[in-house]
């Protein structure tokens, strides 16, 4: 597949523990409409796997339960290769660093 | 709490954008961006965040979500079409039978011949040898160089000394064939055995299925007593007794403890192999170290490589060259991979093979690629009015490699069935060349390959039709214009296809035409000996009841004249080794020739070595020349007495007759003979292979315990073989007689190899000739009916019927003249590969090249005699009028 800058991006933010559609475009600061096709074709491709959040903790967080997304192995495998083509990506933020940006 | 207003909004506009997606995915999607924008709204208003910057920002990723709707929504339609193309394409090919049966059938052969040989290739090449670390297992040869000797097996003297002194192997095994009569089981019967040193299991990592295997001390004589069976022999010999371990069965009139049986995967050296005994060295082996006669197996120590045992063995081997000067001076070691000395005989052959094959698969391809052409023409409105409708050019390549794909894929699925066929044929007609150890067989492998062969062929096929058909220019199609610019590309590219064609084909057909032609030279060779009428049969004597030469001697003169008895029998004779068959006592002997300087050479010649009865040449109808042959004179107290044959008289006795001369053979002068007779040549080894310098002693002066008998009858040979068992048993009754063959079977085995490569390669070459023709016919009518109008206009203006009859087989014939020229220069180049299988023939054969050249031009102008005759039929006023 075509490893686009914004795709390495994507799989850096996954990488460094954003599993949510919103929480990556905060730690890459891309838009929403580049994300999610992205994650989408990623998905399609097997590079990541997704599954639904538990309803009880959706509850206590009093919202839906969220898509929750992360690397499979080839997924992986794949990053370790953009990490090396892409040097700049040591720029995502961590998941803890996470913060809503503007 | 009441939702904030912007929550409301937002999920307002995400249920308006939902309609973009897909109904399939359109839950989950709507779920999903649901909970984000909660989550978000939830999360900010807790921060106390949510002022209208933050609002807008949400706003903006909301509608973000129109991409990964529309992005869905690509999909779908995507998806949905490579289905669609495929169902239109199934549908095309029902609604055109004729056409899909050509094309599939032409793929399912190509396919299924290339999956078949590649078959082969995986189980002989590919895998490995089905031993623990093959990779780690080597052959050991002797080796003189000076003497083009390159692989030689390995006297017991030397191999015992590297046992010794080698570092690099966990251990050395030696093994050899051998035979031994299995009695009091019925019929006395003769075993293939290999005869192994006891760490050759091991050495293999193979563990037996019952018992156990060799001991080290049963290496030493008076303990080598002790036999494990193969899976077979246990099996049909003893009905799978499961307390056969422990059992006493006799050999050679010889009790033998049954320690092990091995699985029916375990086969070595051979397939054929049914006992193991262990190697007891007899004291002549252990010090004659001219005595080459034993194969060695090692596996490399851990840490060893080839390199470095290859080392090691040189300095080894020179160390012995010093200490041994007169049999090891000159002598080395190659140290071999057993997988390479396992497959060096096939391999090239193998390689020829699926290489002929790769070009058939091209053939086919070139073929379905002038068929898709030709119909392209036909589809062009079609194609246009999807054009028209919006279709880009890539999704119109995309529809008709799909369309290939579809054809491809029936084709690969025929393919697998034409190549389980086809594994059944090579196999059966395979003469035992073939290694064994893995079973040929259609698996993960075999099915990955045919796949990829299967796409590779769809892609082929599929490329230059498509882009070709997709590059029409919608108006141009939808006005009716019959494209006239458009047509003559489609023409060029189907004559380029037929060009490739024929050059492809002319390059098997050489192939297979200079296998043909060798083959009939090598049948028109005179074997030096009448073969048919004559009846042979291996005797072989245990040492234990027919110890002394005189026993022997006796033994046979009785039996010979118990056969010259039976009806119908004109002569008969023995000899330790037959022209054509592989058992028996062939060696090569060191002589010299008295008063002639090959007396006292250092370096003695060396000639091929038989023992003969009396009636010997009589009976196999050898010629002789001069001189007789031998008589009951030729006893062991009688002058010692020579025959040679006239390959040796020319290059060992210049210059007058032989007869009367005196020779020295065995080295030294100990055994000196007076050439009695002059006899004429045999190709001993094959019809291809030029007779060698042979002589033979009588068998009553130097008796053997192992004579081929060769009775010669009036009748059929064949009918004849119960008598002489009979003959034989009453004799002895526990001699067995297992090896009982017409001369005329073994003259037919002795070419199987070659008969197996031509008939593979004449399978190919035909098939490739079919499917040119098939692509030549198809090409000129698909041509010709794009020239309708031109004939129309011509035959109106006043052309005759013959001039364009004429013109269309003019046409032929100039791609038929590329094509040849193409193919003729490839085929220079290519049938080099050939010389090792050809026998006076020559590569570059002219008569060859110039036969296959004028058939193939033959093939192609009957192919478009049929198109041109119907050009010639077009009635002017029709043919106007469609314009």
């Amino acid at each position: 597949m075509k490893l686009t800058y914004p795709t390495a991006l994507v799989l850096q933010a996954l990488a460094r523990g954003n599993h949510h559609g919103f929480d990556i475009m905060d730690a890459t600061g891309l838009p929403s409409g580049t994300v999610y096709p992205i994650l989408r074709r990623l998905d399609r491709e097997g590079l990541v796997a997704s599954r639904w959040e538990k309803q009880a903790d959706a509850q206590r967080a009093q919202r839906p339960p969220r898509r929750y997304y992360r690397l499979t192995a080839p997924g992986e495998a794949v990053l370790a290769q953009v990490v090396e083509r892409y040097k700049a990506l040591e720029d995502v933020r961590p998941a803890a660093a996470r913060a809503r940006t503007s | 709490m009441p939702e904030p207003a912007i929550t409301r909004w937002c999920l307002r506009l995400l249920r308006a954008i939902s309609r973009l997606v897909p109904g399939r995915d359109r839950d989950a999607w709507q779920r999903e961006w649901e909970a984000e924008i909660r989550h978000q709204t939830v999360t900010l208003e807790a921060r106390g965040a949510l002022d209208w910057r933050n609002q807008m920002h949400l706003l903006r990723r909301t509608s973000g979500s129109v991409f990964d709707a529309a992005w869905l929504r690509r999909q779908l339609t995507r998806d949905a079409e490579v289905i669609q193309d495929a169902r239109e394409s199934l549908r095309l090919l029902i609604r055109q039978p004729r056409f899909a049966l050509i094309a599939i059938l032409t793929l399912a052969l190509g396919i299924g011949a290339t999956t078949a040989v590649f078959s082969v290739v995986n189980a002989v090449l590919l895998k490995p040898l089905p031993f623990a670390e093959p990779e780690r297992l080597v052959m050991l040869w002797e080796r003189q160089a000076a003497a083009g000797r390159e692989r030689d097996q390995v006297a017991a003297a030397n191999l015992l000394d590297w046992r010794d002194q080698a570092q690099s192997f966990t251990g050395i095994a030696s093994y050899i064939y051998w035979g031994l009569a299995l009695t009091g089981q019925g019929e006395p019967v003769e075993l293939q055995t290999g005869r192994v040193s006891p760490n050759l299991f091991s050495l293999l990592g193979a563990t037996p299925l019952l018992g156990r295997t060799f001991h080290p001390e049963e290496e030493t004589a008076g303990r080598e007593r002790v036999v494990i069976l193969s899976y077979a022999v246990w099996q049909q010999r003893f009905g799978s007794d499961p307390s056969i371990v422990g059992r006493t069965i006799s050999l050679d009139q010889q009790p033998y403890q049954v320690v092990g049986v091995m699985p029916d995967s375990f086969e070595f050296p051979d397939r054929d192999t049914q006992v193991w005994v262990p190697i007891a060295y007899f004291p002549y082996e252990k010090t004659r170290r001219s005595q080459r006669m034993f194969y060695a197996l090692a596996r490399l120590a851990p840490g060893a490589t080839l390199g470095t045992a290859r080392a090691e063995m040189q300095t080894i081997s020179r160390r012995l060259g010093e200490l041994y000067p007169k049999t090891n001076g000159g002598w080395d070691v190659l140290v071999e991979p057993a997988k390479e000395a396992a497959v060096r005989s096939t391999r090239q052959a193998l390689l020829i093979l699926f290489g002929a094959v790769l070009l058939v698969l091209l053939i086919a391809c070139a073929n379905v690629s002038s068929l898709l052409l030709a119909r392209g023409a036909e589809r062009q409105q079609e194609l246009a009015i999807r054009g028209a409708l919006g279709a880009s050019r890539a999704r119109l390549v995309r529809y008709l490699l799909t369309d290939t794909l579809v054809m491809a894929l029936v084709g690969g699925t025929g393919g697998l069935l034409v190549a389980y066929w086809g594994i059944q044929t090579i196999v059966s007609l395979d003469p035992g060349n073939l290694p064994h150890w893995n079973a040929i067989v259609i698996d993960g492998r075999v099915l990955a390959f045919t796949m990829l062969v299967t796409f590779t062929a769809s892609l082929l096929s599929g490329l230059i039709p498509g882009f070709h058909a997709a590059g029409a220019q919608p108006g141009e199609m939808l006005k009716g214009v019959r494209g006239a610019s458009r047509s003559i590309t489609a023409s060029r590219l189907s004559h380029g296809v037929v060009i490739a064609e024929i050059a492809l084909s002319i390059v098997l057909l050489v192939g297979a035409g200079l296998l043909i032609r060798s083959f009939a030279r090598v049948l028109q060779q005179d074997p030096g000996f009448q073969p048919s009428g004559l009846l042979s049969v291996s005797i072989f004597l245990p040492d234990n009841r027919y110890p002394n030469d005189p026993q022997q001697v006796r033994f046979f003169e009785d039996l010979l004249e118990r056969l010259r008895q039976l009806p119908g029998v004109t002569s008969v004779g023995g000899v330790t080794t037959l022209p054509m068959s592989p058992i028996g006592v062939d060696h090569d002997m060191p002589f010299g020739v008295a008063g002639a300087p090959s007396e006292t050479a250092d370096l003695r010649p060396e000639a091929d070595f038989r023992i003969a009865t009396d009636d010997y040449f009589r009976t196999m109808g050898i010629a002789l020349l001069a001189g007789r042959t031998f008589t009951s004179q030729d006893h062991a107290k009688g002058k010692p007495a020579v025959i040679i044959n006239k390959t040796m008289a020319e290059r060992f006795f210049p210059g007058g007759s032989p007869i009367g001369r005196v020779m020295y053979w065995g080295g030294g002068r100990d055994h000196p003979g007076e050439v009695v007779g002059l006899v004429g040549e045999v190709r001993h080894r094959g019809l291809d292979t030029a007779p060698r310098p042979e002589f033979y002693v009588p068998f009553r002066q130097v008796s053997y315990g192992s004579l081929e008998v060769v009775v010669r009858t009036a009748g059929d040979p064949a009918g004849i073989a119960d008598a002489v068992k009979r003959a034989v048993f009453a004799q002895d009754a526990a001699l067995p007689v297992s090896q009982i063959k017409t001369m005329d079977d073994l003259l037919d085995t002795s070419l199987a190899t070659r008969r197996f490569q031509l008939v593979l390669l004449a399978s190919f070459a035909g098939l490739a000739l079919l499917l040119a023709a098939i692509g030549i016919y198809g090409v000129v009518s698909f041509t010709t009916s794009q020239r309708t109008q031109e004939f129309g206009v011509r035959l109106a203006l006043g052309a005759l019927p013959r001039d364009v009859l004429r013109m269309v087989l003019r046409d032929t014939m100039v791609r038929v003249t590329i094509g040849a020229a193409l193919g003729t220069a490839a085929a220079l180049g290519v049938s080099r590969l050939l010389e090792s299988s050809l026998f006076e023939v020559r590569p570059t054969d002219p008569i060859t090249i110039a036969i296959v050249v004028g058939g193939l031009a033959l093939v192609a102008l009957a192919c478009s005699l049929g198109p041109a005759r119907r050009a010639t039929r077009v009635d002017p006023l029709t043919a106007l009028r469609a314009e």
